[in-house]
């Protein structure tokens, strides 16, 4: 006994009781400061409790008061839990486990303000950068001027013409040494005499007849030079005529090409009404597809991404803090589990409440996958919003969630369609009824939604600075009281593409259409018109060019003709 | 560091049973190499105030073994692995993860376990060692030294009393 030192002892036990006790003491400020740290880290913005209140029979805890900060809004909440209360084992947390069966959220308010900023690191530009884009460009159909474009684009036309003009001209030049030989009157009226006294020498005496064929030999020989060398020069005004047709028909042809040329630098085929739903709410879609999707940012740490979870759960072996290696549980649970959540929440739209159940850290283990409903009744502005769904996690690779979100009458006032400057749509007052499913797998979401629009009264504002489509759009506009939008998403859920039908498309898609159509085809006409106009006077003078350059070698075919004529009787006569 | 090893000469040339100092070195090691804030420390603190062993020597050598633990701890982890992976202890193991008390120990993590396997093994062998090494310093070492003139003469140094006086 003399080695036992019964101060050391007492004193063991002292510095115990003091460790434990101030443990007690301190474990609600500690608690309340740990739980503020995690669920900062979790929210990426500032979240604060104030007060944490710890009951030790049976064991558990009511927290007062948390606010969790929008990371997006500084200033608001993004929702506002006045009292959490809920009961757990102790020796599950020695397991490191946290079980909950019954767990009770009541004063939920959402986007609450704010008295100190929550922000624990600068919103990144580029979520700024999507926030501002708003609105939708309205296609300007306003057409270009027909004669300031004529003014500023050299025509093919006028090209062509000017071509062809020059190479007229340069064979006329060319014939004018043929023209020139086949005006040779005395030449020809030398043959002639030659010919006709052979004529007259064949009908004389012997001597006189001897005399005509020796003559009629030369003279065929001579005519038979002639003859070649016409037929030669046939041949190339053939040719040189044939080349000029072609220039002049393809110079006819020109405008059609200058029209197509011009229409297609001006874009006038692209100026169309398009989708008249996609530009009215395609930007819309947008906005409330983001909205979508900074909601999946928001409630995917909550939920657990597949791929996350499972490199979460290899654990790195770090040097000083070694590896937990995993056994066999027992009666295994999940590290995370909320049997029964009950929740009212006060919103600005109104009372909502609702069930969450089996909200688990890894579904795998429970086997159950979590569910929510949330419905609001007697809403400010609905008369019943439901939303409920399915968090399926079971099988991780063939793990989804699921979201249906129902309206019923809402009611819709000086909602901004549009805010674009080209023209402002607004809702001034309208019921909807919204039916949406939303699906999410792998990262994909697959959904539809469908809104349908009552009692609609539009606002256009189209006195500013509008395009005559703005106006056109605008007059439709505003006889429209009633129609439906069917919003179908599909793709990546960071991406997703988004198809908008609606019966607008029909009511005032074909409308635009058919004006804009109406209104191509009188450019058009008038733009062919004026090019036509252009080239008229051109075209008149290259025509008559070639009438001339045709007279030449109807000139050489009769010269031609009259020669071989005269060659075949010369040969005839002179055969004995 | 000069005061520690001064302070160490104090504790080893003091008239402390050789084996209270060399109880205090061995116990030093577990929670020197093992995690401090684990449940088996508990039960070092509780027999190192319970049981006549030297404070001070405990003290140092716990700052000596957690420095070294530093340089140890890819050996320790490795050497956990294998305890906690060994094919036939699997059963066991198992056991005591389901129990609430072991779970506390935090023993199914590879550093925890193995720290805590060496310094169970070198306690007694450090043990007996450090009291056959505190008994030969003071009888053979330091009666040389007392009896040496060049030492007796720095004893009575001015220097000696300064540095004496720096350790405490």
């Amino acid at each position: 006994m003399k080695n036992i030192r019964w101060g050391g002892l007492t004193g063991f036990f002292i510095i115990t009781v003091v460790i434990a006790g101030s443990f007690l003491l301190f474990a609600e400020p500690l608690t309340r400061s740990f739980l503020e740290t995690q669920l900062t880290q979790l929210n990426k913005a500032k979240v604060d409790i104030q007060a944490v209140d710890i009951a030790y029979s049976p064991f558990s805890i009511t927290i007062t008061n948390l606010q969790a900060t929008d990371a997006r809004q500084p200033m608001t909440n993004m929702f506002e839990i006045a009292r959490i209360n809920f009961s757990l084992s102790i020796s599950d947390l020695i397991y490191k486990k946290f079980i909950v069966d019954n767990m009770s959220l009541s004063g939920i308010r959402l986007n609450s303000p704010r008295k100190t900023s929550g922000l624990i690191k600068s919103p990144k530009k580029e979520q700024q950068q999507k926030a501002q884009q708003n609105g939708f460009d309205l296609p300007n159909i306003a057409f270009p001027d027909i004669d300031d474009i004529l003014s500023k684009e050299p025509l093919t036309s006028e090209k062509l013409i000017s071509e062809l003009n020059l190479d007229i001209k340069n064979t006329q030049k060319n014939w004018q040494l043929i023209n020139e030989d086949i005006s040779d009157t005395d030449r020809w009226t030398r043959h002639e005499k030659q010919y006709n006294q052979i004529q007259k020498d064949l009908k004389g005496n012997f001597t006189q007849k001897l005399q005509a064929i020796k003559s009629a030999k030369k003279l065929s020989k001579d005519l038979k030079a002639e003859a070649k060398k016409i037929s030669q020069a046939r041949k190339t005004v053939s040719s040189d005529l044939s080349r000029l047709n072609n220039d002049f028909k393809t110079a006819k042809k020109s405008p059609k090409e200058d029209i197509k040329r011009i229409k297609d630098k001006y874009s006038i085929n692209k100026l169309n009404a398009g989708n008249i739903t996609e530009l009215l709410f395609g930007s819309k879609a947008a906005e409330w597809v983001r909205l979508a999707q900074t909601g999946y940012e928001r409630i995917k740490p909550y939920i657990g991404d597949d791929e996350k979870s499972n490199e979460e759960q290899q654990e790195i072996p770090v040097r000083a803090s070694g590896k937990n290696i995993v056994f066999n549980e027992y009666n295994p649970r999940p590290g995370f589990y909320i049997h029964k959540i009950s929740v009212d929440a006060i919103t600005d739209r109104g009372l909502f409440t609702g069930l969450i159940t089996e909200v688990s850290s890894d579904q795998s283990i429970n086997k159950q996958p979590t569910r929510f409903k949330l419905s609001g009744k007697d809403l400010k502005h609905s008369e019943k919003e439901v939303i409920n769904g399915e968090l399926n996690y079971i099988n991780k690779s063939t793990g989804f969630t699921e979201i249906l979100y129902s309206v019923t009458k809402h009611q819709l006032i000086d909602y901004q369609v549009s805010k674009a400057s080209s023209l402002p749509i607004s809702i001034k007052k309208s019921y909807m009824d919204v039916a949406m499913k939303l699906r999410l797998h792998n990262g994909a979401v697959a959904g539809n939604s469908r809104l349908d629009f009552d009692k609609v009264d539009f606002n256009t504002d189209n006195s500013g600075k509008v395009n005559s489509f703005s106006r056109m759009l605008a007059n439709s506009l505003e006889e429209v009281n009633r129609f439906y939008l069917d919003i179908k998403f599909t793709g990546d859920i960071q991406k997703p593409k988004f198809k908008i039908r609606s019966d607008l498309d029909n009511r005032i898609g074909k409308q635009l259409k058919s004006q804009l159509n109406k209104r191509k085809l009188a450019f058009e006409t008038k733009l062919k018109s004026k090019i036509e106009n252009k080239i008229k006077e051109p075209m008149k003078n290259l025509e008559n060019e070639l009438q001339q350059l045709n007279q030449i070698k109807d000139k050489l075919n009769s010269k031609e003709k009259e020669l071989q004529a005269k060659i075949s009787s010369l040969k005839k006569q002179t055969k004995f | 560091m000069l005061s520690q090893i001064i302070k160490f000469i104090q504790i080893i040339s003091s008239e402390t049973a050789p084996v209270q100092i060399s109880a205090g070195i061995a116990l030093a090691m577990i929670p020197g190499f093992t995690p401090l804030f684990s449940i088996h420390n508990l039960i070092v603190l509780l027999v190192l105030l319970m049981l006549r062993i030297n404070i001070a020597a405990f003290m140092l050598a716990l700052a000596l073994f957690t420095a070294f633990a530093y340089l140890l701890d890819p050996a320790f982890h490795s050497i956990g692995q294998i305890i906690l992976t060994q094919e036939g202890l699997q059963n066991f193991w198992t056991e005591l993860y389901n129990s609430t008390f072991w779970r506390l120990t935090g023993f199914n993590n590879t550093v925890v376990m193995g720290s805590l396997i060496v310094s169970l093994v070198a306690l007694v062998p450090t043990l007996l060692l450090g009291n056959f090494l505190i008994r030969h310093y003071r009888n053979d070492i330091l009666v040389y030294l007392n009896n040496s003139s060049i030492f007796k003469a720095f004893k009575s140094s001015k220097l000696f009393t300064k540095i004496v006086a720096a350790a405490e």
